[in-house]
């Protein structure tokens, strides 16, 4: 085999070329949204060059943020949650009809409306993972099932009414942005450190990569499934709860709105600081890009609809690359 | 290009005209050149061994006559019966002028009928526009079965038929295109499915086909086999060609190796054993490990012992439970087990035993199923390697690299891993590669008991040599083996010790010193 060493790789000339390739392909999206805000800096400096734009754009994500982080959980393990949205709504209509139609203290309620969540992922853990039934089937199921019952609870109508005390934990201001979007933060990146650094988080992957192969090495397969489908509840049951806050209540038909913009920020992430591979930064800087870019066009006047066209084509886009992305990293 | 052409070749001169002629080919992956100037001859009537190691660029010769790659540059030639291939090549494109391909996996679809998998992919195209006339079809498969001289029921669903037959199917189905006495047909290591019983059904296959005229290119690892059907072989090191068409008449397996591999064969022999101390024959000794009436879907009260040190082999016919055997006994299996297996005191229950509690023990099991069980392939090698002890090797719950290195760039030394990138992902490395990570990944966990299923299972000449070396080493550190193997020869090698099983319950033993035919001849 000594011959095949000597006819190839000219170090140099190779290792340029592959820091080159390594930025464009882990931090494109990251050069593509600079792009972008140069472009709608420049065709609207009076309106998007604004703190007021700044904060709009970073202070009024973090639901998405931790549906997002929700999503990456699941799909790191190779598990699939529709769920997520209905959730999240289920949790904040909880929160907000204890607290406003039944008194329940708000500590208390937000505390309910956590572990409704984790045992609404608990009841898809348990038929997906113990019973084996497809995880599209049953999340479908239980998403429309989880909104049919936070319609029930609420009466279909939206219930407002939370304190200015409870809204502060969402929106207590640091350095002109909401306490929520630090939590957000802070979750993405204690996430991204556990897969990246321990060893739940390398079970993790391989449980995703390969059940078969993580079995076989000792790794407890069927609980890591299970405790992804719980985190999933938990962590969109956070978002709800930090929604519900923020906003004063909530309007349980309206969750369904969030779902597609937090699988197509996760399935974007992919193409972000690990190529081919679902990551929580991936994910929060992808929120963060496809939001600058709804803000921007609508700030040049166009209406609402450009967030669904945004948010649909960027699926579609991220999918795209992440699966190029991935055949590139084998190939090399 | 030369083409050697010999006496005794069995070819009339009158059609010494090439039926397919592949020249000048290139190509580069990346950094890496895979194929340098390579090409192959083969005439008509002719059976053609493709021989390389993996990673010798034998597939992507064969992938871009499929055309799934682009041959770089403009100097690639590739002709058949005379007439240049249309670029770009397509799969349909090439099978148009008579060259069909049978990969590895043979492609048949489980749930149809042999006719419907044998007329798949004509059946639409000559017949478009209308109902399709099943009887018309049925007819067309008898009619190419019986051309191949079988008597395979037309109506059977292919999943009932035994792995020769489905060989026979694959390779009807590519006889479609091909007229009587003419075509190529390019065997993509397709006998490695095939048991060793079924093989000469499939040999007599091949060679009924070459007699009327039809070339085969035959891409295996298995050398004897090279040996017994091909005229003549073309042989790839490091993508280029070492040997074009050299005939293979009183040509031997250790010639051949040699020059697949560019050096001596390493003469393999147990001299790690001499390490042992005490020369004293195993069966004086107390076991270390001791399966008890290990049953499962076949086995049937399996009873073996092995001592500390010992290699011992199961080999058997198809369905005699040796392919069971090493998942029953670790836990992995998942159906319904029973019996126990007693090791340093401890005894565990086969029917409630799980995979961690057996790498508790220091039970360790190789997989034979290297992409399904073995190996994620879309992680990196060294994480791959680690995997099994990163919860035990990480200190305050932190997943450290340093020891990952360590042990990474062990495996590498210890089985010669190339290339020894850690960063690469698992698929990217070549088959034999794979399987070493494979080796290593598990060895590297200090079993107390080491088992194995097919760990030479397609791998080179090589890479064989270099696993079979890390068995039998890790053996003479006085670890008990289990070896579960097809593989005679293999065992007949690093065994002390070969159980032949039948029927699910134990049938002979064989002791050393015994031949790779005497194995062979045990199981029959």
């Amino acid at each position: 085999m000594s011959t095949t060493l000597s006819a190839s790789r000219p170090p140099e000339q190779s290792a340029a070329r592959s820091l080159r390739r390594r930025i464009t392909s882990r931090y494109g999206i990251v050069v593509v949204w600079i792009a972008m805000s140069a472009i709608f800096a420049a065709l609207a400096p009076q309106t998007f060059l604004t703190f007021g734009t700044f904060q709009t754009i970073f202070g009024s994500q973090s639901t998405l943020v931790f549906l997002g982080m929700a999503a990456v959980c699941i799909f790191v393990v190779g598990e699939f949650d529709l769920s997520i949205a209905s959730m999240m709504g289920l949790s904040a209509t909880v929160l907000a009809v204890l607290v406003v139609n039944q008194g329940v203290p708000e500590w208390l309620a937000v505390i309910i409306a956590l572990v409704v969540g984790a045992a609404a992922g608990a009841v898809n853990g348990f038929v997906i993972v113990r019973l084996g039934i497809d995880p599209i089937v049953t999340t479908l199921g239980m998403s429309v099932l989880l909104l049919g019952v936070a319609q029930a609870i609420s009466n279909l109508v939206a219930v407002t009414g939370l304190s200015f005390g409870l809204a502060n934990l969402a929106v207590y201001n640091i350095l002109g942005l909401p306490l929520a979007f630090y939590y957000g933060l802070i979750v993405a990146i204690i996430f991204a450190l556990v897969l990246a650094f321990t060893p739940l988080g390398r079970h993790m992957t391989f449980v995703g990569a390969n059940r078969e192969v993580a079995r076989l090495s000792g790794i407890p397969v069927q609980r890591i499934r299970y405790g992804a489908y719980v985190f999933s509840g938990l962590s969109s049951a956070v978002a709800g709860v930090l929604l519900a806050a923020s906003v004063g209540g909530f309007d349980s038909s309206t969750s369904g709105s969030y779902l597609l913009p937090a699988l197509a920020a996760t399935f974007l992430g992919t193409a972000v600081v690990r190529p081919g591979t679902f990551n929580p930064i991936g994910t929060l800087i992808t929120i963060y890009f496809l939001v600058t870019g709804i803000v921007g066009l609508q700030l040049l006047g166009y209406s609402s609809w450009v967030s669904n066209v945004f948010y649909g084509a960027a699926l579609i886009i991220a999918v795209t690359i992440s699966t190029i992305a991935r055949s590139r990293l084998l190939r090399r | 290009m030369t083409i050697s052409t010999h006496a005794d070749t069995s070819v009339d001169p009158a059609l010494f005209r090439s039926r397919l002629m592949m020249s000048g080919i290139n190509k580069t992956f990346g950094r890496n050149a895979v194929l340098t100037d390579a090409g192959i001859e083969v005439l008509p009537g002719e059976i053609h061994g493709l021989l390389g190691q993996n990673g010798s660029g034998k597939s992507t010769l064969i992938k871009i006559l499929s055309g799934l790659y682009r041959p770089d540059g403009e100097d690639a030639v590739i002709r058949v019966d005379g007439t240049d291939v249309v670029q770009p090549i397509t799969p349909v494109g090439v099978m148009s002028q008579g060259v069909t391909i049978i990969h590895q996996s043979l492609g048949l679809i489980p749930g149809h009928s042999v006719t419907e998998n044998i007329r798949l992919g004509t059946l639409s195209g000559r017949r478009f526009g209308r109902f399709i006339d099943w009887s018309y079809e049925r007819e067309q498969a008898r009619l190419t079965l019986e051309r191949m001289q079988s008597d395979i029921d037309p109506d059977r669903l292919v999943d009932l038929l035994h792995v020769g037959q489905r060989a026979t199917v694959a390779i009807a189905r590519a006889l479609q295109v091909i007229v009587p006495g003419s075509g190529c047909v390019v065997l993509d290591e397709s006998t490695q499915s095939l048991s060793r019983e079924v093989l000469p059904e499939f040999y007599g296959t091949i060679r009924q086909l070459a007699r009327q005229g039809t070339s085969i290119v035959l891409v295996s690892h298995r050398l004897d086999e090279v040996l017994t059907l091909a005229d003549r072989v073309t042989i790839l090191r490091d993508g280029r060609v070492t040997a074009a068409g050299v005939a293979t008449h009183g040509m031997s397996e250790a010639q051949l190796s040699k020059e697949i591999l560019g050096r001596q064969l390493i003469a393999f022999n147990r001299v790690e054993k001499m390490a042992i101390p005490d020369a004293e024959p195993f069966g004086a000794r107390e076991p270390a490990v001791r399966l008890r009436g290990v049953t499962g879907e076949v086995l049937r009260g399996v009873d073996i012992d092995v001592h500390a040190g010992e290699v011992v082999g199961v080999i058997g016919a198809t369905e005699a439970g040796h392919e069971e055997l090493p998942y029953v006994i670790t836990g992995a299996h998942s159906s319904t087990a029973a019996g126990s297996i007693e090791i340093h005191t401890a005894i565990r229950d086969l029917a409630e035993l799980r995979v961690s509690q057996s790498l508790a023990d220091g039970v360790v099991l190789v997989p034979t199923d290297r992409a399904g069980q073995g190996l994620a392939l879309g992680e990196t090698a060294i994480s791959n390697v680690s995997l099994p002890r990163v919860r035990d090797k990480s200190r305050h719950g932190i997943l450290r690299a340093a020891w990952q290195k360590e042990e990474f760039s062990a495996a590498c030394a210890m089985l010669n891993i190339s290339p020894p990138d850690p960063d690469q992902l698992a698929a990217s490395f070549s088959g034999g590669n794979q399987q070493k990570l494979l080796l290593a990944k598990w060895l590297l966990q200090k079993p107390r008991f080491f088992v194995l299923h097919e760990p030479t299972q397609a791998v080179d000449v090589g890479a064989r040599a270099d696993i079979l070396r890390a068995i039998s080493a890790i053996a003479a550190e006085g670890v008990p083996v289990l070896v579960s193997s097809i593989e005679a020869e293999d065992l007949s090698l690093i065994c002390d010790r070969i159980i032949v099983l039948q029927d699910g319950q134990n049938s002979r033993e064989l002791t050393r010193p015994f031949t790779p035919e005497q194995v062979q001849e045990a199981i029959g």
